[in-house]
């Protein structure tokens, strides 16, 4: 899916009727592009809109400026045709169904019917919880769960995958397995990711390309190229001075 | 032949005619009522004369299909009278006399089964009391608001109101035997006993002993339904009448019946006691000329007048309060 | 140790613990030479339940019903209102209003009024424990409806899931943890309802039978009726918890 943001701005209101004040501005005339298939970072410190330039490019949000494209449409389209694959720190797998349930209910609401290729089951091993379609989330552990998540994302068949920090509550090295295995399934499947850090580290072991953006109100401030293929890691010569020259770009921003 | 068919139509002819004549003893249909007793089931004269005929029959011989309930005190049973969910309950006459004034219920006492009242005070005879006028800087319990008999009798004693210390008590003697208060209002065919079981010698003060008019509980309908169903009130009346007569000759044999209504939870000994008291209350100078339940203007006037003199109560109409016409009607 | 074998264990001490208060209490009745009519020897309270278990057992069966059928009823209504709210919060002062003036109109001024509009049998004790039951449960029910983790709501919207696929998935089940919580208080409060309400005017019950003792100062009979009443509230505290283990399965403690 391709994305296409042209000069957005976002202003939170609360909304008492004709009087609504603001009560900060998130974002302030962010334009980017990004090409389908792309794994893009979205680096940036603390409260700086991250999360809501997320929400607006799902749909979930409106700009109060500027416009955005997905393929050519508004995002409400492609919300509307289930395009959306969204994960968050929270899972939020029903606790009340089984893993397998979970998914399938996934599929149920707003079905978009003949989108999905994979069988739950074949979706549940590729996650590595071929053994857990039965399981009921509390008796998971959190790397678990997320996993179920990744596997109820990929049910949608969903273009675009919206991530906010999806792994940041999981220690360390849960955390580098799960990402590891997320790109395997992101480079089966394609789809054009959008992946939310404050961790340097992790934008440049993952991702094609890293923005960086300023505290609020948030802008793109930087951007730059990782030039290298998947699978990399942290022995690659020059990974150190991209994670020093991007330290560089994200404390300029905070100076601003 | 002939015979034979003659024979079978007289057969038929009679059988017809025995189903259709009204047997004498019981009208051709029961005429159904609620009584509500005025307060639990225990053996208040006009409870047990109702128990007892409703056990021995005399409601059906009067052609009554009488339901029996029981009033929890809280004055509800005057609410279902005057809605007309019940037809007949009881009432102390001073109570009736107060209704009438405010809020006004039409209460009308068919029969004063208590020719005088239960009301009287008690103290643990180790107190040391021996007249009302001992009562000065003491404390003195009352039920509900301070009754006009107490007033009346420290009136009557000589003793200075302000020197008593009033206390409102609810239904617990034990605050007597306590020593909570040192002087208790009690109904005399009740906590006397109760108190005495205990183990305790009582001092008890009746108001009538000093003159002031008392009187019992009175069987109580409403002005609707005197006017709309006397018949019913009458035959209703000569049982239960039967009732307290019988009740009188045969106190064991009602006991029992009592406590059918009162559950294990009563003392057989405690139900005697209180039968036999109001037994003796219920004779009096109206009743040796015209029987249990006999009631007059003198009285209920005198009644009046002592609860108005003691700003218990307004101006009322007593004739309004009281009927004889029932009564009357019962002796036929 | 097994979970079966902790709860067993829990149950006899328990009832270790309720055997030795016995036996204090009897002792120090002995010991002080209390009479009767203060405070009764539990072996004279058990004498009479025993005596007179036939009485008791239909009175208690009475009471407990009436709660029962009251708690039934008030949760079914708290849980209408409740839904109600769920679906048109516009409609939440009305019916809040309207549940508060219920819960504060003390029960001696509709406990009259109810037995002479339904006479006087058990329709108005059923009424009177419904509307005591009723206003903890659309209290807890809509807190609950209300209070789903917005992380659930939002992924839901990311699949452009309508209301009513939010309410039946997210918030109904989320309230169910509540609605337990409710019933566990409303529970014992039903059965203080029935016997209250058997106070006001009861041909039967354990009520009933309170008033009785109590008015005829005959105290060993008014504690059996309590006992019965204690181990009937116990009882229907653990069968609700028990159903709330098997129900809210997944919030089962830490393992």
């Amino acid at each position: 899916m391709r994305i296409q943001v042209n000069n957005i701005s976002f202003t939170y209101t609360n909304q008492s009727g004709v009087n609504s004040q603001s009560l900060c501005q998130a974002l302030n005339g962010v334009s980017l592009e990004i090409l389908p298939g792309e794994f893009v970072a979205l680096l940036g410190p603390s409260g700086c809109g991250k999360s809501t330039l997320l929400r607006i490019l799902a749909g979930l949000l409106q700009p109060s400026e500027g416009e955005v494209r997905l393929d050519g449409r508004p995002p409400q389209q492609a919300l509307a045709s289930k395009q959306i694959g969204w994960m968050a720190q929270n899972p939020a797998l029903l606790p009340w169904r089984t893993v397998k349930e979970n998914i399938v209910l996934a599929q149920q609401i707003n079905p978009q019917n003949g989108r999905t290729l994979l069988s739950t089951n074949e979706l549940l091993i590729l996650v590595g919880l071929a053994d857990f379609s039965e399981a009921y989330p509390f008796t998971l552990s959190s790397g678990m769960q997320h996993r179920a998540a990744l596997a109820r994302t990929l049910a949608l068949g969903a273009k675009l995958w919206l991530m906010d920090e999806p792994f940041a509550a999981l220690d360390e090295l849960t955390r580098e397995n799960l990402t590891d295995e997320l790109l395997v399934l992101w480079e089966k499947f394609q789809p054009t990711v959008l992946w939310v850090t404050h961790h340097i580290y992790e934008a440049v072991r993952l991702a094609n390309r890293v923005l960086v953006m300023t505290p609020r109100p948030g802008h793109l401030h930087a951007q730059l190229e990782i030039p290298w293929p998947q699978p990399r890691d942290e022995s690659i010569l020059k990974f150190p001075t991209l994670v020093l020259k991007l330290r560089q770009m994200l404390e300029a921003g905070i100076n601003q | 032949m002939k015979d034979i068919i003659n024979k079978k139509i007289f057969l038929v002819g009679l059988l017809i005619l025995t189903a259709c004549t009204p047997t004498k003893a019981s009208p051709s249909s029961k005429i159904s009522m609620t009584f509500m007793a005025g307060y639990k089931p225990q053996a208040n004269l006009p409870f047990a004369g109702v128990y007892v005929s409703k056990e021995k029959g005399f409601f059906d011989v009067e052609g009554l299909d009488v339901t029996i309930e029981h009033s929890s005190g809280k004055g509800e049973h005057l609410q279902f009278l005057v809605t007309g969910k019940v037809q007949v309950t009881t009432q102390d006459a001073a109570v009736l006399l107060k209704r009438r004034a405010d809020p006004g219920l039409p209460l009308v006492s068919i029969a004063l089964i208590g020719q005088r009242g239960q009301q009287a005070f008690a103290a643990l005879a180790s107190s040391g009391l021996k007249t009302p006028k001992d009562w000065e800087g003491r404390l003195v319990g009352y039920k509900g608001t301070p009754p006009p008999d107490l007033t009346a009798l420290l009136k009557a004693t000589g003793v200075d109101v302000n020197k008593i210390k009033l206390v409102n008590v609810g239904f617990d003697p034990r605050v007597l035997t306590e020593g909570q208060v040192i002087v208790y209002p009690v109904y005399k065919s009740n906590e006397p006993y109760l108190i005495r079981s205990w183990g305790y010698d009582l001092i008890i003060w009746d108001a009538a002993d000093y003159g002031i008019p008392t009187l019992g509980l009175t069987y109580v309908t409403s002005e609707e339904i005197l006017k709309t169903q006397p018949e019913m009130l009458t035959r209703f009346l000569r049982a239960s009448l039967k009732g307290i007569q019988y009740a009188s000759e045969h106190i064991d044999e009602t006991v029992e019946l009592v406590l059918k209504y009162t559950g294990p939870e009563a003392d057989p000994q405690h139900m005697r006691y209180m039968l036999e008291t109001e037994l003796a209350d219920a004779q009096g100078k109206e009743t040796s000329t015209h029987g249990i339940g006999w009631q007059t203007h003198d009285q209920w006037q005198s009644l009046a007048d002592m609860l108005i003199q003691y700003d218990a109560m307004p101006q009322v109409d007593v004739d309004k309060a009281f009927t004889t016409q029932i009564l009357n009607a019962a002796r036929k | 140790m097994k979970t079966e074998d902790i709860k067993f264990s829990d149950a006899l001490i328990t009832l270790a613990l309720i055997c030795l208060v016995g036996i204090l209490w009897e002792g120090f009745v002995k010991w002080q030479e209390i009479p009767a009519y203060i405070l009764p020897a539990p072996s004279k309270i058990l004498d009479i339940l025993i005596k007179n278990a036939s009485m008791y057992s239909y009175a208690g069966l009475l009471t407990i019903g009436e709660a029962i059928a009251g708690l039934i009823f008030g949760t079914i209504t708290g849980l209408v209102a409740a839904t109600l709210l769920g679906l048109w919060p516009r409609l939440e002062q009305a019916i809040m209003t309207l549940a508060i003036l219920i819960k504060s109109t003390p029960l001696v001024a509709i406990a009259p009024l109810l037995t002479i509009w339904l006479g006087f049998g058990v329709l108005p004790k059923i009424i009177i424990t419904a509307l005591l039951t009723f206003f903890p449960v659309l209290v807890n029910v809509l807190t609950g409806l209300q209070a789903a983790d917005p992380a659930f709501v939002e992924i839901f919207h990311s699949w452009h899931a309508n209301r009513r696929d939010i309410y039946w998935h997210i918030r109904v089940p989320h309230a169910v943890p509540y609605l337990f919580a409710a019933l566990k208080v409303s529970g014992p409060l039903a059965l203080i309802g029935s016997v209250v309400a058997e106070w006001t005017g009861a041909s039967g019950g354990l009520g009933r039978i309170m008033w009785l003792a109590y008015t005829n100062l005959n105290l060993p009979y008014l504690f059996a009726a309590v006992f019965i009443l204690a181990a009937a509230g116990v009882f229907l505290f653990s069968t609700i918890t028990w159903v709330e283990t098997k129900v809210v399965f997944w919030e089962k403690s830490e393992q």
